[in-house]
Formats: structure tokens, C-alpha cells, sequence
């Protein structure tokens, strides 16, 4: 049988009635030539000889404007590229002009992942080699061999590592490094856009640091960033390392015609408004064009779900193609895995790779002809960012957005337009959050101490050294401040996780042989490693036979059941300080510190193919607290009477459930960095109050910029549950709680509207 | 005081490690200008400390003298100068040989340090040292009385060892003390002479050659008490020296910190007699049969061959116990001084024996046998021998390739 082309199949999908309806929306973006500029004459030639060899023989125009600001006028620029747009020239070659003209000079590049660093390494070494200098380029990560470690400190022209490096490696040993930061001319900061939330406000305050090193050493490197297409790229580049930037945002890369499909899988409950699967349709289209002979990239948001469609895939395709034509891809490979799937790729061996989002990060596996996700990724940066793996150069391509029946998927796939207008979202960090900021001073402190007067990159930080003189972790001394500590302070502060002290989870199921697969943040612990939780990892079910809270480890086998487990939190809230808060007629708005106190209480075996609650057990742990910052929504005594105090319950709930996946998104973190919580008698004010709480100690800004944002919320929430076609409220919009009856979705929308228009009689005002 | 505030809430999600709080000393101010005035000088005086200036900072340095007749543990300081003559005398190449240094140049050297991890932030506060005049043993300590005052200790430190800095005994100075020499050195670098290059005895890597089986651990005090026959009294463990310093920097009285600057100068004391023991042991060739095998082996990594074969023929003429590895270790020395024939009756010794060596001696026997004899019936004979007395997996997978190749030689074209 003859195979269809990209081409055929997109008319097939256009015509076929049944496809008709399930096609909300095609959505063409046209093709875009290239626009670029000639090489400047001060280019050195042995890097523009480079250039052409590799059939280079003009820039694109954010390459050359990258090489103007950056090189010439050594200022600091963030460029904003979409995937495969030719970033890696912005910063390689003002870095490369500098050492061609200075062979003292350095540059430091920051990754996100080690993954992102060896690729980057290749990439630059191929364009060292055809120069044909000597020039040294290295990564320095938890890989790299003792042996060579002194070579890269003394003699690497540019140091490729991770912030994580960085802050326990690098920074705490910089006596090491002191050719490096004498001579260190630019830091490199790649995908800045994934330094958000926690994370960001870590390696914001490990760039203090590195600035602080530097300056020590008397050097003022020149700062050059990329991110991902962001409403704030400047903004973000600026709070991450307190300096102005230069924007460069005209991309001058082609674009081949594109294809933006909406698909919203069939309804199979009329009256509960409830979809079939975005998996399962996400399968039978994969499964089309694979067997068609068309490169395919999967993405779904969570690593089950790739197991699980990965699974079905290489089922189907087995005998036509061969197993290994379908590759998954969960983050964490090593660059030989990666390049095997590239070469596969390439020469047609590989079919398909379905992905978790650890693929939208940069890492280069080659561009494929259709993209699939299973359900909204979450915002609209990521959901470009993945449409951006679809379309080899100039080629065609189709992308299609397979909708979950969650609120925020109906939403986005039904309003088209919303989602192709709106602006991406602006990535948030909060550098001064206190606990992390006070950690990063202990580290600054160990790496020189501090004298008086002195500020932490602007911010003041002299309580904070008093505080810890009075903790005897430093010693104040003449005009200075001393670490006089036994501790190596780095040790102690992880960027990624969310709290310092993880759960270790061991693997028990060989007798003799335990090993660690994994480890978890001690908050998520309790509702996902308690006793016989059954946990998920890599696609393989384990129980867990034991959480030992004290020493911090879970001890699991490897079982087969029918069902997963979820668990039940209770919280309790209570207000410590109100920094802000607004009053108006018939509600209040606030934010402020908060204790959560969070205890989990039992849990419950659900069948995985029907949801079907089949069992449940307590939990027997302690009550975790957190302080934290908080925003909220408060109602008077009148509201409480004029609304009916059980309507009012009702609209709570459904309002919770909505900005549950509407804040989020303005916010740009995962739904469980921001914790949502309806109550009806709030501890500290006895009112009804819908509590938005950071999910880590200190707060990282998350609140903050919701009460910032509330109005734009609002709106979406009700822009969100309005174009929800249910009638009375279904799990794509206020939710299908036990609790919540036939009137929840209007009171909702009704609650919704009077806080919007007292904001904006308020505002008018 | 809203941070203050905010700081002493979230107090418990932030851990500064010390896990011991601190006790009620209330009062840490500090003389704002503390050159002018030396707190406690008196003590320091009767510590035999005196202070030395650079600019505005001082540093202390309290000296020590012993006669050469000192016994610290079973030997006395001075047989050092024994050590060297009979060094002088022997013609092998040996890590602990002083080639052409006299006693007068070594600088027996330890530090103590406000941590154990390493890293910019660990700062060195006493660099002690022990040196040799021709008629005294000195022990020089410098003491850091602040933070402030480093380039003072650097300074002092540099310029006066000058003497014998560039030859360092030390105790896991390679891999610890020195490097955290050259991490501070690196913060005054502009203000101090620079560090010497220098050659190194780091007796660590010597003692756990010789005591790693015989001792539990290797840590100088065990050393010290099992092998050199010191018995310290009224000690301040190491690990407390840390601590010990924090509480002198907010008391600032000496008493506070002499434990640890005695328990530096009783370190650095060991160091000579441990390298006067080590040697010894090494230049008369062991105390047991096992220590002369070691010995044989360390010379075997130096490439003395003929000192390694006397070793452990020495070895296998005084004991039964562990005749195997001896005569292994001897077949190997042989082999790799191409005198194979040489080697081959000690490897049918072993493998005759059944025991340990005794398949890897067949496998030996199996090589022989097809690379230079070029017998390959013989060596399929071997490897069928190691087999039988083989009893590690990982052999098996060598002893097939083998078997394989043997087999095809022996019948080519099949």
C-alpha cells in the first residue's frame, strides 16, 4: 500500500467528517523568510573563515545584533529565540572574539541541565576546531574525571556547568579559580526563562555570588542571556542578575508554514459534559501517522503518561516498524542516548519519540514533521516551545493540541483565539525571599567575609549578618563579618527541591541488593510515599512498605496492582502579619504571612481504569508546618447575608476550584507550587476566605503576584467557567465535588462578578 | 524589627548545622583596635607565645625546645641523624628516602582549621611545625589570634621556616593541609611571600602501606599508641579544635585554645619518630613476614625490583602462612623483568597448592606457555587447570576467550 504524506494526511484530517467535529479550530501560521545581515568587518576572520566553512555567510539579525551589543559594546543582551532560530552564534561568537583577540580572556556558560552544557560543548568545539586555535572549552560538572579538573581551572577558555556547580563547587572554591574569575569577561546564561519560582530565586542569589567573586577579583563580565519566547524576558534577565539588559527580540530565523490544530476528543457523558481520554486519542493519531512514515513527537505532561503511551505505541507499530522506532525520552539522558536518538532520527530508524516537557528544554534531538500533545502544557511559553519541535527548517508541519477535559485545556482549546493572542506568560522569581536569601549570604559569607557597609548586590543585608553573628554562624570582627563555622554552608542548600530535607526513596524488592531511585521533597512525601502508597517510577508500580519520617527514607517494592492512591491533606491556615489589604464593600483582599499547617490523614485505593473508589487506609504522620506568604479573599459579615451563607459555600468552592488552574498559569508555576484553600470560618478572622499560598518556606512571590494580578484572574476565571458549554458545573470548570450541588457554577460566576466590579468601581474612583 | 521578626519565625526552616546551642556567654564585643592592646597577653607568655606584628595585625608564635635525646614513644628525636647516614648508605629509591637532605631541612608540619570540609571559607589558625638544629629539636607554632590578622600568620610563617618549608612531612598533607595552605595563601597572596614549591613525605600514604592490615585505622593516634608507643594524656581530640577556636574567638582567653595548640605540638613531635620508625622498618626490611611482603610490594611500585625480590624472598623464607602470595608476588617481579622462565617454578608452586593465587598462576602459566613457548596444548592445559581451582566468576568469561583462541590455534582451519 502506497504511504501517505504529511500533505495527504492533513487533508484526510480536513475532510473526514468525524475529524470535523472534533477540530475546534486550524489555525495556519504562514511561512517566514529569513532576514539577516552581512558579517561586521570587525568580525575576525579567523572566526568568519570558521563560519563559512560551516556554509555560514551572513548572520541573522539577532546574531548580529547579539555580536554589536554584547561584543562591540560589551553591554548585557537577553535574546529571545524560539527553538532551533540559530541561538548558540548570539553568545559564541562575542565569546569567541573576545579570546581571538585576548587569550587571557574567559567565559563562564550557565545550563540549566548538565544534558544542555555537553551538548552546547560539541556544538562549540566544532567551530574551535575548524578555526583550528587554541582554544579550550570544557564542561565542569559532577561527571567531569578528577584528573582534568585542575586543567579545566586553570587553562578552560570557557567553563560550561550548571548553576547547581556553581553554587557548591565552583563559588565555594574560587581560590582554585582564580585565573578564571581574573579574566572572566562574560557569563553566559542559556533558556533564562526556566529560572522561575524556586529555582530562579536560587540562582539569582548564587549570581550574586558569582558577581561578588568576580568583582573581588577585579573583573565586570558582560552578561549574555537567551530565553524562550516570555512576556518579560528583559525583566527576568534584570531581576536574575541585577543588571540592565538590552533586549534583542527581532529574530531573523525562517519559519516554515505551520499547522495548529485544536482537537477536543469526542463527549461520551452528555450530562457530565466528560470527554474520552486526550491519551487514547493522542495514541490513535500517533499511531496514523507513524504508520504512515511521518516523524512524530509526543509530549504529555507527566512521566506515567509518557510510560503508558510509549507502551501502547511501541505495541502497535511493532511489527511494521520494529520497537526501537519509537524512542521515550524522560529527561535525564545521557548525551550518547540523545545522540542515538538524533542519529535514528536522521536516518529514518526512529519514528516517533514521546517525551515528558524535559525535552522542551533547548536540548537539540533534531526536528520532527508532526508534533502531539496530550493536553494544554500548562502556559502558553511551553506550549510554544514544544509547537517549536515540529518543522524541519523550512518544511511544513502540523501540531496538534489534544484537550484533557480539565478547565483550563476546555478552555484554551475552545477560545482559539484567546490562546493565539495572549501574550506568553511572564516568568516570576522572587530573589529576596528571606530564607533562601539569608542561605546565600551564609554561603557568600564562607567565601569571603563581609565588611561593613557592604551590600548583597544592592540588597541590605545587615540584619541579616547580625542575625547570624547572634546564631554564631559568623563572626564579627573589626569591620567584617567572618564565617567561623565548621559547616560547608553550601552542602546544606539544594536549588531544586523545594525543601531542604528530601525523602530518600530505596528500591527493598531484591533482597540484599537496596538502591536509591529517587527522592522526594519532604511536603509532596506525605501524600505520595506514605505507608502503602503505591508510587510510580519510570513506568514500574512500587508500594511502599515503610516511610521512616525520622531518618527520612522510604523503603518500596515493586508490586502490580489495579490501583494508584491518593491522599487527603488537611489544612490549617492561619494569618501571622498582613502586609497589605485592600477593603471593599463586600469583600477584602489581603496578603500577608501565613502558618500552614498540613497533616495527612487517610487515603484511598482508586481503580485505574474506572476511578472507582475500591478501598482506603489511614496515614499515621505527623502535621508538617510552613511559613509561608499568602493572598487572600475575604468576606464580611453583609456579603455572608445578602449571598445565603450555604450559596456562599458553594460559590467558594467552585471560585477555589477555577483559580486553582487559573492562577497558575499567570504565575507561571505547577499547580502544586500554589496551593488553593476554601474555608468557610477562617482562623483568623472567622470569615469565609480563599486562601492562595506559596508552597515554599519564606514564599518565592507566587502570592505576591497573584494579589498583584487579581484582576486578570478574575477574568479569566470568569471568562473560563462562562465558556464551559456543562450546564450546572462539571470537573472542566467549578468542579464535580461531593459538595457542591446543582447552582455551584452561577454562584461561582456570581461571586466572580461582584469582586470584579467593585475592583473596577474602585478603580474608576 | 520586622526581619528580625520574620528571621526568628522562619528560624527552623533555616539549619546552620552546629547542632550545639551556644552557651550563655552574653557579651561578644570585641576591642575594636586589637593590636593595641593584647588581650591575656600574660597567659600567652606563660605559654611561650609571644606576639609578632605586620602593619596593623599581629599573630603569636610560641616556640618549644626539646634535646635530641628527647624520647617521644620509643625513639629518641635525635636518631633522626642515624636515619639519615643509614639512608645515605642504601642504593634503592624509596619514597621516604631524604636524598641528599639533612634532617636540618625537613619541616614535620600539621594545621589545626575552623572545619574538615575543605572549601574558601575554612580558615587554617595554627600552623605548627617541627625542625631540626644541629644540637636541638625546635617546635615553632603560629597562632592566629582573628580573622583579620592572616597575612600576619602567612607573613611570619613564610618568611621564618623559610629554612626547611620546602621539605614537608605532614600527615595527609597532600591531600588536606597543604591544599588548604594554598586556599588561604590565596586571600594575602599580594601581602605575603609566595608558598615554595616543596617536596613532600606524606607519612599517611607510608603508614597505611605498612599498618593498614595490622591496625584498625590508620589514624595517627592509633599509630601513635600501637606502633610508636605514645600514650598521650589529658588530650584534646582533634575534632573539638574547631569549636575550641570559636569559643576562643569570643573569649579571647588562651586558656581556651592551649589543648589544642599542645595536642598540635605533640602531633608534629610524632611525626619524626613515626618517620624514624617507618624508615627504620623499611631499611631493615620488616618486622614480620607480612610488613616485609608490603615493604617488597612498595618497592615493586618504585621499580626497585631487586629490593622487591629480596623482599619477599625474605617473606616466604620466614613464614608458611601466607607462601602464596609471596611466591605469586615474586613470579610477578620476575615476569616483569622479563625473567619468566625464572618465574615459572614459583607459579607451579601455587597453583600446585589449590589455594589463593592459584588460578590466577595457572592463567600466568597459560600466557607463558602460548605466548613464548608457543606450546598452545600446554597452555589449553593451564587454563582447563585454572578452571578447576577457579573460584571468581569474572575469570570465566577470560578463561572462554582463552580456550577459544587456544583451541583454534591448536587445530587451524576449524
Amino acid at each position: 500500500m502506497q504511504k501517505q504524506n504529511l500533505q495527504q494526511v492533513m487533508d484526510w484530517m480536513k475532510n473526514d467528517p468525524e475529524m470535523g467535529q472534533r477540530i475546534e479550530y486550524w489555525h495556519t501560521i504562514d511561512e517566514k523568510p529569513p532576514r539577516t545581515s552581512p558579517f561586521p568587518e570587525t568580525l575576525d576572520t579567523r572566526l568568519r573563515k570558521a563560519l563559512e566553512q560551516r556554509g555560514i555567510s551572513e548572520l541573522y539579525i539577532h546574531q548580529a545584533e547579539a555580536l554589536q551589543k554584547s561584543g562591540a559594546e560589551r553591554r548585557n543582551t537577553v535574546a529571545v529565540t524560539p527553538t532551533a532560530s540559530g541561538k548558540t552564534l548570539c553568545y559564541n561568537l562575542p565569546v569567541l572574539q573576545s579570546i581571538l583577540e585576548d587569550k587571557e580572556s574567559r567565559a563562564l556558560y550557565l545550563f540549566p541541565t548538565k544534558a544542555l552544557a555537553q551538548d552546547q560543548k560539541s556544538e562549540m568545539n566544532e567551530l574551535i576546531e575548524d578555526m583550528g586555535e587554541d582554544i579550550r572549552s570544557y564542561t565542569y560538572d559532577g561527571d567531569t574525571d578528577a584528573g582534568i579538573r585542575q586543567v579545566i581551572r586553570k587553562a578552560g577558555h570557557v567553563v560550561m556547568t550548571n548553576p547547581d556547580m556553581l553554587h557548591s563547587a565552583v563559588l565555594p572554591h574560587h581560590t582554585k579559580w582564580v585565573s578564571l574569575f581574573e579574566n572572566l569577561k562574560y557569563i553566559v546564561i542559556d533558556e533564562i526563562h526556566t529560572y522561575r519560582g524556586v529555582f530562579g530565586s536560587h540562582t539569582a542569589n548564587v549570581l550574586r555570588r558569582l558577581k561578588r567573586i568576580a568583582e573581588y577579583y577585579g573583573s565586570s563580565p558582560v552578561f549574555i542571556c537567551t530565553s524562550a519566547t516570555i512576556a518579560n524576558p528583559r525583566e527576568l534577565a534584570e531581576t536574575l542578575t541585577g543588571e540592565p539588559f538590552h533586549l534583542i527580540d527581532e529574530n531573523g530565523a525562517p519559519r516554515g508554514k505551520k499547522h495548529f490544530v485544536f482537537y477536543n476528543p469526542p463527549v461520551v457523558h452528555e450530562a457530565l459534559n466528560i470527554r474520552k481520554g486526550a491519551v487514547s486519542e493522542v495514541n490513535t493519531l500517533a499511531a496514523r501517522f507513524l504508520k504512515e512514515n511521518i516523524q512524530t513527537i509526543v509530549f504529555a505532561r507527566s512521566r506515567v503518561t509518557v510510560e503508558v503511551i510509549l507502551t501502547h505505541l511501541q505495541q502497535l507499530v511493532k511489527k511494521e516498524l520494529g520497537p526501537k522506532s519509537i524512542q521515550g525520552y524522560r529527561g535525564g539522558y545521557l548525551p550518547k542516548q540523545r545522540r542515538e536518538i538524533e542519529n535514528g532520527l536522521r536516518t529514518g530508524d526512529v519514528m516517533g519519540v514521546v517525551s515528558t516537557n524535559a525535552l522542551e528544554l533547548g536540548v537539540d534531538i533534531g526536528q520532527l514533521q508532526v508534533c502531539l500533545m496530550t493536553g494544554y502544557p500548562g502556559s502558553v511559553a511551553s506550549t510554544w516551545q514544544q509547537a517549536g519541535r515540529a518543522g524541519r527548517r523550512q518544511d511544513e508541519s502540523l501540531i496538534v493540541m489534544v484537550a484533557n477535559s480539565t478547565p483550563v485545556d476546555q478552555y484554551m482549546i475552545q477560545q482559539p483565539d484567546f490562546f493565539l493572542e495572549q501574550n506568553p506568560e511572564s516568568a516570576r522569581t522572587d530573589p529576596d525571599n528571606l530564607i533562601i536569601l539569608v542561605d546565600h549570604v551564609k554561603c557568600a559569607a564562607f567565601e569571603l567575609p563581609f565588611h561593613e557597609g557592604e551590600t548583597f548586590d544592592g540588597v541590605d543585608i545587615r540584619e541579616v549578618l547580625d542575625y547570624l553573628s547572634e546564631e554564631q554562624v559568623l563572626h564579627p570582627r573589626g569591620h567584617k563579618w567572618y564565617w567561623m563555622n565548621e559547616a560547608f554552608p553550601a552542602h546544606g542548600v539544594s536549588l531544586r527541591s523545594a525543601s531542604q530535607e528530601n525523602v530518600v526513596i530505596i528500591d527493598q524488592t531484591e533482597t540484599g541488593s537496596a538502591k536509591v531511585i529517587g527522592e522526594m521533597d519532604r511536603f509532596s512525601a506525605m501524600t505520595l510515599l506514605h505507608d502503602n502508597a503505591i508510587y510510580l517510577h519510570q513506568g514500574i508500580q512500587y508500594q511502599v512498605r515503610e516511610l521512616d519520617w525520622d531518618e527520612k527514607k522510604a523503603y518500596v517494592e515493586e508490586v502490580e496492582v489495579e490501583y494508584y492512591t491518593d491522599a487527603n491533606l488537611a489544612v490549617d491556615l492561619k494569618v501571622l502579619e498582613e502586609d497589605k489589604r485592600t477593603d471593599y464593600p463586600s469583600f477584602i483582599t489581603a496578603f500577608g504571612d501565613v502558618m500552614v499547617n498540613a497533616k495527612a490523614t487517610i487515603f484511598k485505593k482508586i481503580k485505574m481504569t474506572t476511578f472507582e473508589n475500591i478501598g482506603s487506609g489511614p496515614i499515621h504522620l505527623p502535621e508538617e508546618e510552613l511559613h509561608t506568604n499568602a493572598c487572600w479573599l475575604s468576606f464580611p459579615e453583609e456579603t455572608v447575608n445578602e449571598f445565603g451563607k450555604n450559596s456562599l459555600e458553594q460559590a467558594l468552592i467552585g471560585c477555589a476550584n477555577v483559580l486553582r488552574h487559573t492562577a497558575p498559569i499567570h504565575v507561571m508555576c505547577d499547580r502544586s507550587d500554589l496551593h488553593v484553600v476554601p474555608q468557610m470560618k477562617a482562623t483568623h478572622s472567622e470569615r469565609p476566605t480563599i486562601f492562595l499560598y506559596d508552597r515554599y518556606p519564606g514564599g518565592v512571590g507566587l502570592s505576591s503576584a497573584v494579589h498583584r494580578d487579581m484582576k486578570n484572574i478574575l477574568n479569566d476565571c470568569r471568562k473560563l467557567i462562562t465558556s464551559c458549554p456543562c450546564t450546572s458545573g462539571c470537573p472542566s470548570c467549578v468542579g464535580s465535588d461531593l459538595n457542591l450541588d446543582e447552582e455551584a457554577k452561577w454562584l461561582s460566576l456570581r461571586l466572580i462578578r461582584i469582586l470584579e466590579e467593585e475592583r473596577q468601581i474602585e478603580a474608576e474612583t | 524589627m520586622k526581619l528580625k521578626h520574620k528571621l526568628n519565625r522562619m528560624k527552623h526552616h533555616m539549619s546552620h548545622e552546629p547542632a550545639e546551642k551556644a552557651e550563655e556567654h552574653g557579651q561578644t564585643k570585641q576591642k575594636e583596635n586589637p593590636q593595641q592592646e593584647i588581650p591575656f597577653l600574660d597567659k600567652w607568655k606563660e605559654m611561650d607565645a609571644v606576639p609578632l606584628y605586620l602593619d596593623e595585625q599581629y599573630v603569636l608564635r610560641r616556640e618549644k625546645q626539646y634535646s635530641l635525646d628527647y624520647r617521644h614513644g620509643r625513639r629518641r628525636l635525635g636518631s633522626i641523624f642515624q636515619i639519615f647516614e643509614r639512608w645515605g648508605r642504601e642504593l634503592a629509591d624509596h619514597p621516604l628516602r631524604p636524598s641528599g637532605r639533612r634532617p636540618q631541612d625537613l619541616l614535620f608540619f600539621d594545621t589545626e582549621t575552623t572545619g574538615l570540609n575543605g572549601g574558601a571559607g575554612n580558615m587554617i589558625y595554627l600552623l605548627g611545625g617541627a625542625w631540626f638544629s644541629e644540637e636541638r629539636v625546635h617546635v615553632t607554632q603560629y597562632f592566629l589570634p582573628g580573622p583579620e590578622s592572616e597575612a600576619a600568620l602567612y607573613y611570619h610563617f613564610l618568611t621564618e621556616m623559610e629554612h626547611s618549608i620546602h621539605h614537608l612531612a605532614t600527615y595527609n598533607g597532600k591531600a588536606f593541609d597543604w591544599p588548604q595552605v594554598k586556599t588561604r595563601h590565596t586571600f594575602v597572596r599580594h601581602e605575603v611571600p609566595k608558598l615554595p614549591d616543596f617536596g613532600h613525605f606524606d607519612l599517611l600514604h607510608a603508614a597505611r602501606r605498612l599498618f593498614k592490615r595490622v591496625l584498625p585505622s590508620c589514624r595517627l593516634s592509633v599509630v601513635e599508641e600501637e606502633v610508636l608507643g605514645i600514650i598521650r594524656e589529658n588530650d584534646t581530640p582533634g575534632y573539638l579544635a574547631p569549636m575550641l577556636y570559636f569559643d576562643y574567638l569570643r573569649e579571647q582567653n588562651p586558656v581556651l585554645i592551649e589543648g589544642v595548640i599542645e595536642h598540635n605540638e605533640q602531633d608534629v613531635l610524632s611525626l619524626i619518630s613515626l618517620y624514624i620508625e617507618l624508615s627504620e622498618r623499611v631499611l631493615e626490611g620488616g618486622t614480620t613476614p607480612e610488613e616485609t611482603y608490603e615493604i617488597g610490594r612498595w618497592f615493586e611500585q618504585v621499580k626497585e625490583w631487586d629490593k622487591a625480590v629480596w623482599c619477599y624472598e625474605k617473606a616466604r623464607h620466614t613464614s608458611e602462612e601466607w607462601q602464596a602470595a609471596y611466591d605469586y608476588a615474586l613470579a610477578l617481579v620476575l615476569k616483569k623483568q622479563q625473567q619468566t622462565a625464572e618465574a615459572f617454578p614459583y607459579l607451579e608452586t601455587v597453583l600446585q597448592s589449590g589455594g589463593a593465587y592459584a588460578a590466577e598462576s595457572a592463567v600466568e602459566l597459560a600466557k607463558y606457555m602460548e605466548h613464548e613457548c608457543k606450546d598452545p596444548e600446554k597452555a589449553l592445559h593451564y587454563t582447563g587447570a585454572a578452571r578447576a581451582v577457579s573460584t571468581v566468576t569474572e575469570l570465566r568469561d577470560d578463561l572462554d576467550k582463552r580456550e577459544k583462541r587456544l583451541a583454534g590455534k591448536i587445530r587451524p582451519g576449524k
